[in-house]
């Protein structure tokens, strides 16, 4: 297990590329030729138009575009949330897609971590009980996933407030309880969807630096959807979504390969 | 973007039944009350007109006394009926938190949008009141072929007057007015949303102090009786009856209270995660939870009541045989009222948490809840507060029993009734829970849909 730094940097650090910059590392995700439409096929609307796209392992990406671009929709189709309606989405060789119902929830609950907008904490639990319900969802003991989730709502500044419930923080606070749910699992990949985008701007950086670093330290790969471009510059890579396909790629820091990542 | 087309999708989809749901239950609540007090005056229209002599039919000796238990009956009935309409005013005004959110957002104040809630309420109480006198109107003429040992009633003596019928109405306009008023405080309508007082909901001991008081007052009340009679009979009677209505409503007050208590200290234990949601969410809000078995809990009440009637024994003369067949009617006709209110208000309070929890159900399965998991934890949910509901209507039942009838009656029959209404209770809430797992599914997936 990594330690994460206790002090954050003063400003949004970029995620840095994976250790193996250049070596040809099984992505953690792939899709190609991925198509949603929402409604009938002949009237309906097409949210993704041809999808070609891999998360590297412990990287951080953001997908941004105006809304109405198709980026949730791509979130919730590389998380298993929504299937694509042509096209792949293969996870450790595993494509998604063809996964029913029950297996995704349980591919959900194990590989991966979700932070959303709304924090979506369940108001009746404690923060505690918050971080600890989807590892129990998974089989683990109470007593093992409390203690992990203590070290982790410690870790993120909340000490002292185990016992709150989500209508007893402030908004940051929630959002961190949101980051210590979706990390404490141990996760492949964290799933954001405008993870600041209901807080203040100050207390948005800093639960940015947060997420960002969190899912760093713990090896994890970072998704993040964003309309914000500053949001989207704490990640080592952004795609540009518009009409439901990727318009463009932006690479931060040390390059990582070829990237994919373009229309077809 | 899919969420919002989800959301706005849920929302559509849920509107008719949403809106259907609190129609139905001020339909059955309007229904219940207009039979019930119909019935009673049916059987008061049949009290002889002067004092009861010697020479008296043996119907006219036991009318008073037949008259009687039908007015507990309705003493019985008819609040529970009231506060099941309520339920439905709170229900119909859950489930306009964005409407009422939108409104304040194009410059409604808080007086005029609250105005306008408690004016949607009212639309929907006067449908479901009209609805309902419909409904009493069809099952009354049913009704004349019930046998209370003596002549059948007509359709005429069991309808209630004509000018009964628009009081009626705005009797119950008046009660969804009261109750959508009630649940509007401590609500505050921002234009960013509806938000609830988050406060953490804490139950007073003092729900058991009440309840425990009116146990104690009802046997206080026994003693007094004989002394009492020789002086106004009508007074003690009147009194008795009292008495027992406010024993058995006062079941709702010490029941939340348990509900909580029990939840936090389940919550606090709980080694899986459907008991830990489904106790946290009791203790976040045990009215709810209570409330969605208060219907059972009263029907059987009323069931153990009429574990009494069966044990009466063999009738020895031609009067008392009119007495028990018409008891024996009454209080299955009691119990089937009862049974009817448990099964609306169970079946409808379960369908509106499921609407009112779609967002939560929503997040709890893309963090990776399984289906089955979501369907443990509400079943948990109901059947925390349906355990604790049989133990106190049990225990109220026999209080009640012993207050009244000096002890326990000892039948096998009775025990075997009541036993038997413990298991249709159980069947019953576990049907409606049941019943609406399809809209559980439907709102956890809320945005998945085939292309």
């Amino acid at each position: 297990m990594t330690t994460p730094t206790s002090t954050l940097p003063p400003g949004p650090a970029a995620h840095p590329a994976p250790p193996l910059a250049g070596a040809p590392l099984s992505p953690v995700l792939r899709t190609r030729g991925l198509t949603k439409t929402y409604g009938s096929s002949g009237t309906g609307t097409r949210a993704l138009d041809g999808i070609d796209l891999d998360v590297a392992r412990a990287e951080s990406l953001a997908i941004m575009g105006p809304s109405g671009c198709g980026k949730t929709t791509l979130l919730h189709v590389l998380a298993g949330i929504l299937r694509p309606s042509t096209g792949e989405v293969l996870h450790e060789g595993t494509d998604l897609a063809a996964l029913g119902d029950r297996r995704r929830t349980r591919l959900r609950r194990s590989a991966f971590g979700f932070v959303f907008q709304d924090g979506r904490l369940l108001p009746e639990l404690t923060a505690l009980e918050n971080v600890i319900l989807p590892r129990m969802l998974g089989g683990a003991a109470r007593r093992t996933a409390a203690a992990d989730a203590r070290t982790w709502l410690d870790r993120l500044g909340l000490a002292g407030m185990h016992d709150r419930r989500p209508g007893q923080l402030s908004g940051g606070q929630a959002q961190r309880v949101a980051i210590a749910r979706a990390l404490a699992g141990r996760p492949q990949v964290v799933f954001a969807d405008e993870p600041t985008g209901a807080l203040d701007q100050a207390t948005g950086r800093v639960v940015l630096e947060v997420l960002v670093e969190s899912c760093r330290d713990s090896g994890a790969s970072l998704v993040m959807v964003t309309h914000d471009p500053a949001v989207a510059a704490t990640c080592a890579r952004t795609v540009a979504m518009q009409d439901g396909r990727i318009v463009q790629v932006y690479q931060r820091g040390p390059a990582q390969g070829p990237a994919t990542g373009g229309a077809r | 973007m899919s969420a919002l087309l989800a959301a706005g999708l849920l929302l559509r989809r849920r509107s008719a039944l949403a809106d259907l749901l609190p129609v139905i239950a001020f339909a059955v609540s309007t229904a219940v009350i207009a039979t019930v007090l119909g019935g009673t005056l049916a059987f008061a229209g049949r009290l002889p007109a002067g004092p009861v002599g010697a020479g008296a039919s043996d119907e006219a000796s036991v009318m008073g006394l037949i008259v009687m238990f039908a007015v507990i009956a309705c003493v019985l009935l008819v609040p529970s009926a009231v506060s099941f309409g309520g339920g439905a005013a709170r229900l119909s005004l859950a489930r306009r938190d964005r409407d009422l959110a939108a409104m304040r957002l194009v410059g409604g104040t808080t007086g005029q949008v609250a105005g306008i809630a408690v004016l949607d309420v009212q639309g929907q109480a006067l449908l479901g009141a009209v609805l309902g006198i419909g409904l009493h109107l069809l099952v009354t003429p049913p009704l004349t072929a019930l046998d209370f040992g003596f002549a059948p009633f007509t359709v005429g003596e069991l309808l209630l007057p004509a000018w009964a019928y628009p009081l009626l109405v705005l009797g119950v306009l008046l009660v969804a007015a009261a109750s959508a008023a009630v649940a509007l405080t401590g609500i505050v309508l921002s234009p960013l949303g509806v938000a609830r007082a988050s406060r953490t909901v804490r139950m007073s001991v003092l729900r058991v102090a009440v309840w425990v008081l009116l146990v104690v007052g009802l046997f206080g009340l026994m003693q007094l009786l004989p002394i009492m009679e020789e002086t106004n009979a009508g007074l003690a009677l009147a009194l008795l009856v009292g008495m027992i209505g406010a024993v058995v409503a006062g079941v709702n007050v010490v029941g939340p209270f348990t509900v909580w208590l029990v939840a936090r200290i389940l919550a606090a234990l709980a080694p899986w995660p459907a008991l830990l949601v489904g106790a946290r969410r009791l203790a976040a809000d045990p009215r709810a939870g209570w409330r969605a078995v208060a219907g059972i809990t009263f029907a059987l009440v009323v069931a153990g009541l009429l574990m009494v009637v069966v044990t009466l024994g063999e009738p020895t003369s031609p009067a008392e045989e009119i007495l028990i067949t018409a008891m024996a009617t009454g209080g299955i006709l009691t119990l089937a009222i009862a049974a009817v209110i448990a099964a609306v208000s169970t079946g409808v309070t379960q369908a509106a948490r499921v609407i009112d929890h779609a967002p939560a159900l929503r997040a709890q399965h893309v963090a990776g809840a399984e289906v089955a998991q979501l369907h443990r934890a509400r079943l948990l949910e109901t059947a925390i507060p349906l355990a604790l509901s049989s133990v106190l209507a049990t225990g109220t039942m026999l209080l009640v029993i012993v207050a009244v009838m000096g002890g326990p009656a000892t039948d096998a029959r009775g025990a075997l009734l009541y036993g038997g209404s413990v298991l249709a209770a159980y069947l019953l809430v576990l049907g409606a829970v049941a019943v609406s797992s399809p809209l559980v599914a439907r709102g956890a997936r809320g945005a998945r849909r085939t292309a």
